[in-house]
Order: C-alpha cells, then sequence, then structure tokens
C-alpha cells in the first residue's frame, strides 16, 4: 500500500491548466452543487496519473504496458488517498480509497512489460 | 444525447508535446519520476529526452475528446457528465517534441439504469493516436456517463 497522497486543496486548478480540462465542476464549487454534487471534485484523470505514477515509481514510462480504472467515487480537494496493489510482477491489480476508506478508483489494473 | 452518431469517427486532431508541458502535467500528478522531470538524468538515458509519464496521453487527447463533448449534434449535457471508466493501452513511449495525431470514435451509446432506478446515459469513445513516425502510442477506451436525473 502507498503512503497517504495528500490532494492539495488546489490540485484541480493546477491539474486543469496541465491538462486543458477546466470543466467547471472542478474549479467552481456553486457550478459543482448546481450540477448535483458535493463541491468541487478532482478530475478523474487526475486521479488516474497520481495512480499511475505512483505504481511506476522511479521506473521507466516503457514499463508500462495498460492501465484501466473505475472512477467509483469522486475525489474532492483535501481528500487523502492510498493506493493499494496486489504487487504482481507481470499485472498488478489495485484499488484507490479515500481516508474513509470508500474506493474512489476500483477494478484498477496495470500490466507491465 | 443523440444516440444514433454510434460509429462517428471525427476528423483527427494533432498534439505536438512540449517538455515544459511534459514538466507542468508531472507536478500536477504527483510525480518525481526522473525520466519525466531530470532533464539531466533525461539525456543521459536511452531516450536521450525527457518523456512524458504514460497518463500524459489525458493530456494529448484532450482536444481531440473536447470536440466530442462540443459536438452539437452528439448534443451532450456536460454539466451532468462524469467520467465512468479509462483504459489506456500504451505503445512507443511519447517523447518531448514528439507530434502525437489521435484519431476518435464514437463506439457505442448506451443506456444503463443505475441501483437507484436512474437512467444512465453511457457514451463509448475509442482514441487511437499515433506518433509522427506513424507508431501508435496509445490506444484510448473512454466511459463518459451522462447523469439521469430523478426530476
Amino acid at each position: 500500500m502507498s503512503e497517504p497522497i495528500k490532494i492539495d486543496k488546489y490540485l484541480s486548478y493546477h491539474y486543469g491548466g496541465a491538462s486543458g480540462d477546466l470543466n467547471l465542476i472542478h474549479i467552481d464549487y456553486e457550478f459543482a452543487r448546481t450540477a448535483g454534487l458535493n463541491g468541487i471534485i478532482l478530475q478523474g484523470l487526475c486521479t488516474m496519473g497520481i495512480t499511475a505514477n505512483s505504481l511506476l515509481g522511479d521506473g521507466d514510462p516503457a514499463t508500462f504496458k495498460s492501465i484501466r480504472v473505475r472512477f467509483a467515487s469522486p475525489v474532492h480537494p483535501e481528500d487523502e488517498l492510498t493506493v493499494d496493489g496486489d504487487g504482481g510482477e507481470d499485472q498488478e491489480r489495485f484499488v484507490v480509497r479515500n481516508q474513509s476508506g470508500e474506493e474512489v478508483i476500483s477494478k484498477g489494473r496495470a500490466v507491465y512489460r | 444525447m443523440n444516440r444514433e452518431l454510434k460509429g462517428k469517427i471525427y476528423p483527427t486532431v494533432t498534439y505536438e508535446v512540449g517538455r515544459e508541458k511534459i514538466f507542468e502535467y508531472a507536478r500536477a500528478t504527483l510525480s518525481d519520476n526522473p525520466y519525466c522531470t531530470d532533464p539531466d538524468f533525461a539525456a543521459k538515458s536511452h531516450y536521450g529526452v525527457v518523456v512524458a509519464p504514460p497518463t500524459f496521453a489525458a493530456v494529448y487527447c484532450h482536444n481531440a475528446m473536447r470536440v466530442v463533448f462540443e459536438d452539437q449534434e452528439l448534443g451532450m449535457n456536460i454539466p451532468r457528465v462524469v467520467h465512468g471508466e479509462q483504459t489506456f493501452e500504451f505503445g512507443e513511449v511519447v517523447k518531448s517534441g514528439d507530434v502525437i495525431t489521435t484519431t476518435t470514435t464514437i463506439r457505442d451509446i448506451l443506456v444503463k439504469e443505475n441501483k437507484e432506478g436512474i437512467e444512465n446515459v453511457l457514451l463509448l469513445v475509442r482514441t487511437e493516436s499515433v506518433n509522427q513516425d506513424g507508431e501508435v502510442v496509445c490506444f484510448g477506451r473512454w466511459t463518459i456517463v451522462e447523469r439521469g436525473s430523478d426530476e
């Protein structure tokens, strides 16, 4: 299991700039509430990227053959995530949980070269 | 959402990979991988240049996916949209300076009732991204969910 990964309060803005995904549900609290969400949520692909980078560590990016995730529930600013993988060498199944133990990524699978 | 667009193929979208964008993406996804963040390390590596983290696919596919989101003919209700599932299959590693061309196809549009009995619409999209040498760098399978409401 990874060390807890703290989601900075402003990460969705940084990721929005880095990726181009500035959908208002990621940056505007009132808009997110109107859309039926419990405040702004982190871009799913940001959570996926953080997870992949955690699994990869310092390794050569070429070792990643594929990755699959299901976005099970939203990640909010200041959440704390842990990546729980089975440590498989050729392929690894994993989930990501928040500080309440709720799965934010489920059915994760990475295949390595 | 217009469910008759299954099979629609969008015009290709091209993205040129800049080194600073890789650094910015790595910071925003909490990576300190030396291949992606350390120019001196990368220069001495077998790549010779900074390379992108695998999920940088989200960046070079972004404009291609935005065309789908903004497609008036498809008519997605954007505030109701969330990302359901994502798969990336990787080919060649993406290096700074690469030019990536992405082709986007609507694979299917399905209606699925959730546990609360609300009908969500699932949009299944496939992206195929190749580099300037015609080598595949990534196949993406995107499941986008337009959440229904009980009103």
